[in-house]
C-alpha cells in the first residue's frame, strides 16, 4: 500500500469515526430535547464563541499529546505527562514570578518536566522499572508537591483560592495574524508539532528512535543504543509537557487555584489527542484543534439549549472513543504482552 | 502400481482475506502405502495445500475427500479421528512438558482411548525404529528427536495419513537416513505419505509419485520420480533456472587477516569455545553444523552482540568490538532471521537508510535523500518492490531478503558475517543471492558464511569448519569436503 492511499485510509477512518461520533452525539443532544443538528453545528463552531478556551486547550493538549506520541514511537508507553505538566507550570510560576522574565520561566518549565520524565526513562532504562506504574506514581507526587506549594509558598495573600499571578512581564501576548489575534502560545505549540514531524520523520536519530519501537532486536543488531533512545524519547515527552504547563501559566492562566484543576487533566487528555491524531505529530495538532473545539463547544451548549455540560462531555467522550478506537487497539496488542497479561490466540 | 485411495483434494481453492489467491483450484490424491512428494518452491501453496487436509484451513472451494468420504473438516482435531496428521517444520510440542504428557495431551484432546494409542505407540516405535523419549522434557530434546517423537505420536494417534512438511529441514544426513527407513517401513504398513519438500534429490530418493506446484497451481502430477533427472524437476518447479555459482580458484598468496577468533569463550544458549578461526581477504569460510550447536553465540559474538567471557575476536585489528564498531571497521551482517533484522511497519526506503545508517550516517533524511537511496539499492540488487514507500512487510521473503543482502553489500564490507543467507528463498533467488556473495569475495572481502544448508557451504566455501555442541570439531579444505565427511563431523562421530 502506497504512502499516499495508507494516507488517504487513514483521513477516511477518521471521517467516518467523525460521522459516528456526531451521529451519537445527535442522539445525545435529541434525548434532551435540544435541536441535535444546531447543538453539533454550535459545538464545532465554538471557536466563534469562545475563541480563548479553543486556543488554550489546543496549545496545551498538542504539546501533552505530543508527550505521549513520542515514547510511543520509542516503544514505551508514557502516562507521566500530567505530572511533567503540573511541575513545569509550577516552576515557571515560581521563576516568572522572582524574575519576571518570560523566557526563563519557559525554559524553568520545560527543563523541571524533562527532569521528572526524565526519572522515569532512568528507572525504566535502568533497571527495567514499567513505565506505566512509574509515571502515574510520579503524578501523583508530583500533584502533592504542587499542592503544597500552592498553599504555601505561592499562595496569594489577597486572594487565598489561587496562587500569585504572573506579572505582566512574563505573559505570553496575542498576536495579530492577517487581522485575527491569536495566542502566540498556540502558534509556538504548532511549529513545535512540526518540528516534532520533521526530527521523526527526516532525520536519522528520529529514524532510529522509531525503529527502537517497531524493532527493538533489529536495532540492537545494527549497533543502535536502545536505552539512550528510550531515554531521549522521556526527556523530550517531559520537556514538551513541562513547557505546556508553562505555556499555560504564561500565556492562559497567570496563576494555579489551590486545589490545581487549573492545570488538571491535560496530560491524560493528551492520550486520547495522540490516539485520535494517530501519533502523527501533524496528526496530533490537528486533533488538538478538533477536540478542543468540540470541548469549548462543550460548555457553549449549554446556556444556549439547556444541554446539561455533562451530556455535552459525554458527547465528546463518545467522539473521542469512537476516533481513538482502532489506534487504542493496535497500542493495545503491543502493550498487553509486555504486562504479562493474556492474550487470545498464540 | 494399484491405488487404494486414501485422499482426494479436489478443485481446491484458497483465497486469503488480503485477496492473495494462494491456491487455483489443486487437484491432489494420495494412496495407501506410497510416498507423494509435493515440490515447490517457498509460497507455492504446498503447505496450505496439506494444512486443508489436515483441518487446519478452510479452503474457498472444493471438496476433501477421505477414505472414500467427502468430508468438511471443522479443525485439525476432525482430521486427527479421522486419521489424518501432520507433522510441520518446526516442532508442535510444548516446550516445558515431557514427551509423554505431550502424547497425552493429543490423544486426550483427539479423544482417542489412552490405552489403545499407547499400545499403538509400540507398534509405531517398531515400524519406525524410533524410540521415544517419554520422560524427556521436550525443550531438553534437540529439534530431530522432537520431530521423530512428533512421528511416534502422529502413529500412536492412528494417523493413515501422515504429512511431513520439509522433515530433512533440521536433521543431519545421518538423521536422513533414519528417517528414510522409518518412512520405507510405514509404506510397508499401508500408511499415506505425503511428503512436502523443495529439495530435489530427496524427491528422486524418496518419493512414489511427485505433484509439482508453482504459484498456487499444479503443473506436474502424477510424476515418476525415477524417469526424471533432477534438472527436469527444478525446470517443473522454478521455469527457468540459473546456473548454481562457480567458484574461482582463491587468490593464492597471503592475504590480510580480516578476522581471527582466539581462545574465545562465550555463553549464550550453550557455551561455545572456538580458538584459531580465521577468514582471510577474498576467502569464504563456511561454518556448517546442525542449527544450536554453538553458530548463534559464534556469530553473536563476531558481531558485537555478546560479550565475550574470555578470549578475543580481532576484526581488522579492533579486539572484541561493539556492534557500532564491527559497522564503522567495514563489518556487515546479514542475521539469519530477517523477520528480527528488519523494521516491517516501515516503508523500504526507511529500512535501506536503517540498514545503511544506523551505525553512522547523515542526519539529514529527506525524502528526496531516502527516494534516491532507494533506487539505488533496489535498482542494483533487483528488489521489487512498489516503489520507495511500499511498507516492507508487504514484500515478499526473497525481496526482503535481497533489501537485507543488498543493503549490507552497498556498506562494500571488508567482512560479511552471513547466517543462513538463502533460507525459505525459492531457487532463482538463492542462486542470485550466492551469486553476490561470491562476487563479494572475489573484490576481495573476507567472508563468514553460517549455514545449515550443506548443499550452500559446499558450493560457496573455500574452507568448512564444521561445528558441534559448541566447539569446532574439524576444518576441511573445499576439495577434502564431502557431504559425508561434513555429516560425520557435524553429527560429533569425529
Amino acid at each position: 500500500m502506497s504512502l499516499l492511499r495508507k494516507t488517504l485510509t487513514e483521513i477516511g477512518l477518521v471521517a467516518a469515526s467523525l460521522g459516528i461520533g456526531l451521529a451519537i452525539g445527535a442522539v445525545i443532544a435529541k434525548g434532551f430535547s435540544a435541536p441535535p443538528l444546531m447543538v453539533l453545528a454550535d459545538m464545532l463552531t465554538s471557536w466563534r464563541l469562545l475563541p480563548d478556551m479553543v486556543a488554550e486547550y489546543a496549545a496545551i493538549l498538542t504539546l501533552t499529546a505530543l508527550a505521549f506520541a513520542i515514547p510511543l514511537h520509542a516503544g514505551l508507553f508514557n502516562i507521566g505527562a500530567e505530572g511533567s505538566l503540573y511541575l513545569g507550570a509550577l516552576l515557571s510560576l515560581w521563576v516568572a514570578v522572582n524574575t519576571g522574565n518570560l523566557v526563563l520561566a519557559l525554559l524553568a518549565g520545560a527543563l523541571a518536566g524533562a527532569a521528572l520524565s526524565g526519572v522515569a526513562g532512568v528507572l525504566r532504562v535502568a533497571l527495567g522499572v514499567n513505565e506505566v506504574l512509574s509515571t502515574i506514581m510520579l503524578n501523583w507526587t508530583v500533584y502533592w508537591v504542587m499542592l503544597y506549594y500552592i498553599v504555601t509558598r505561592l499562595a496569594d495573600p489577597v486572594f487565598p483560592q489561587r496562587t500569585v499571578e504572573v506579572p505582566e512581564s512574563a505573559r505570553i501576548p496575542w498576536i495579530e495574524v492577517g487581522g485575527i489575534g491569536i495566542p502566540a502560545t498556540l502558534l509556538i505549540s504548532i511549529v513545535i508539532a512540526a518540528a516534532v514531524w520533521v526530527f521523526l520523520r527526516m532525520t536519522r536519530p528520529g529514524l532510529l528512535l522509531r525503529a527502537v519501537g517497531a524493532n527493538e532486536e533489529a536495532a540492537r543488531m545494527r549497533g543502535v543504543p536502545v536505552g539512550a533512545y528510550r531515554l531521549l524519547s522521556m526527556l523530550l515527552a517531559g520537556l514538551l509537557a513541562g513547557l505546556g504547563g508553562a505555556l499555560h501559566i504564561t500565556g492562559f492562566s497567570y496563576s494555579i487555584d489551590v486545589l490545581g484543576g487549573t492545570v488538571r487533566n491535560y496530560g491524560f487528555n493528551g492520550i486520547g489527542v495522540a490516539l485520535v491524531g494517530r501519533n502523527d505529530p501533524l496528526g496530533v495538532a490537528a486533533a488538538a484543534l478538533l477536540l478542543s473545539t468540540l470541548m469549548a463547544g462543550s460548555q457553549a451548549v449549554e446556556p444556549v439549549y439547556g444541554v446539561p455540560k455533562e451530556a455535552a462531555d459525554l458527547m465528546v467522550g463518545v467522539i473521542i472513543v469512537v476516533l481513538s478506537a482502532p489506534a487504542a487497539l493496535r497500542i493495545a496488542s503491543r502493550i498487553l504482552p509486555k504486562l504479562g497479561l493474556p492474550r487470545r490466540g498464540g | 502400481m494399484e491405488c487404494r485411495e486414501a485422499a482426494e483434494l479436489r478443485g481446491i481453492v484458497k483465497v486469503y482475506p488480503d485477496g492473495v489467491k494462494a491456491l487455483d483450484g489443486v487437484d491432489f490424491k494420495l494412496c495407501e502405502g506410497e510416498v507423494h512428494a509435493l515440490l515447490g518452491e517457498n509460497g507455492a501453496g504446498k503447505t496450505t495445500l496439506m494444512r486443508i487436509l489436515y483441518g487446519e484451513i478452510r479452503p474457498t472451494r472444493g471438496e476433501i475427500i477421505i477414505g472414500g468420504r467427502r468430508v468438511r473438516l471443522a479443525g485439525t482435531i476432525d482430521a486427527i479421528r479421522r486419521g489424518v496428521s501432520m507433522v510441520y517444520q518446526h516442532p508442535r510440542m510444548v516446550p516445558t512438558l515431557t514427551v509423554k504428557d505431550n502424547m497425552e495431551l493429543y490423544f486426550r484432546s483427539a479423544g482417542i482411548p489412552l490405552r489403545e494409542a499407547w499400545e499403538r505407540l509400540r507398534w509405531a516405535e517398531e515400524v519406525t525404529g524410533f524410540k521415544a523419549p517419554l520422560d524427556e522434557r521436550v525443550e531438553d530434546l534437540p529439534l530431530g528427536a522432537i520431530q521423530r517423537a512428533e512421528i511416534l505420536r502422529s502413529l500412536a494417534a492412528g494417523a493413515r495419513i501422515l504429512i511431513l512438511d520439509e522433515p530433512t529441514t533440521n536433521l543431519t544426513p545421518l538423521e536422513v537416513d533414519g528417517l528414510f527407513q522409518a518412512i520405507e517401513n510405514m509404506k510397508r504398513e499401508g500408511i499415506a505419505v505425503a511428503y512436502i519438500t523443495h529439495r530435489l534429490p530427496e524427491v528422486k530418493k524418496i518419493a512414489d509419485r511427485v505433484t509439482v506446484l508453482r504459484k498456487g497451481r499444479v503443473v506436474a502430477s502424477e510424476v515418476d520420480p525415477d524417469r526424471v533427472d533432477v534438472e527436469e524437476l527444478a525446470r517443473l518447479m522454478v521455469g527457468d533456472v540459473p546456473p548454481p555459482v562457480e567458484r574461482k580458484a582463491k587468490p593464492q598468496g597471503s592475504s590480510e587477516v580480516v578476522l581471527e577468533v582466539r581462545r574465545l569463550r562465550v555463553r549464550g544458549r550453550i557455551e561455545v569455545r572456538v580458538d584459531g578461526l580465521e577468514v582471510r581477504s577474498g576467502e569464504i569460510l563456511g561454518v556448517a553444523g546442525v542449527e544450536g550447536n554453538g553458530q548463534e553465540e559464534l556469530v553473536a559474538a563476531i558481531v558485537g552482540l555478546l560479550k565475550p567471557l574470555e578470549g578475543e575476536v580481532r576484526l581488522l585489528g579492533r579486539v572484541n568490538p561493539s556492534v557500532r564498531e564491527f559497522l564503522s571497521v567495514g563489518g556487515a551482517f546479514i542475521p539469519g532471521d530477517r523477520g528480527k533484522a528488519l523494521l516491517h511497519s516501515f516503508s523500504v526506503a526507511e529500512n535501506i537508510a536503517f540498514l545503511l545508517y544506523a551505525h553512522r550516517g547523515p542526519n539529514l533524511l529527506t525524502p528526496g535523500r531516502l527516494s534516491r537511496l532507494y533506487s539505488r539499492v533496489a535498482g542494483e540488487y533487483r528488489v521489487a518492490a512498489g516503489g520507495p514507500w511500499t511498507p516492507a512487510s508487504s514484500l515478499s521473503g526473497g525481496n526482503q531478503q535481497k533489501l537485507l543482502v543488498g543493503s549490507q553489500l552497498t556498506l562494500k564490507p571488508r567482512l560479511l558475517v552471513a547466517v543462513n543467507p538463502t533460507r525459505g528463498l525459492d531457487v532463482a533467488t538463492t542462486r542470485y543471492v550466492r551469486s553476490l556473495i561470491s562476487k563479494l569475495a572475489e573484490s576481495g572481502a573476507g567472508i563468514l558464511l553460517v549455514s545449515s544448508d550443506l548443499e550452500e557451504i559446499l558450493e560457496l566455501s573455500d574452507r568448512i569448519a564444521v561445528m558441534y555442541k559448541g566447539r569446532v570439531t574439524g576444518i576441511l579444505d573445499r576439495g577434502e569436503a564431502t557431504p559425508e565427511r561434513l555429516g560425520v563431523l557435524m553429527g560429533g562421530a569425529a
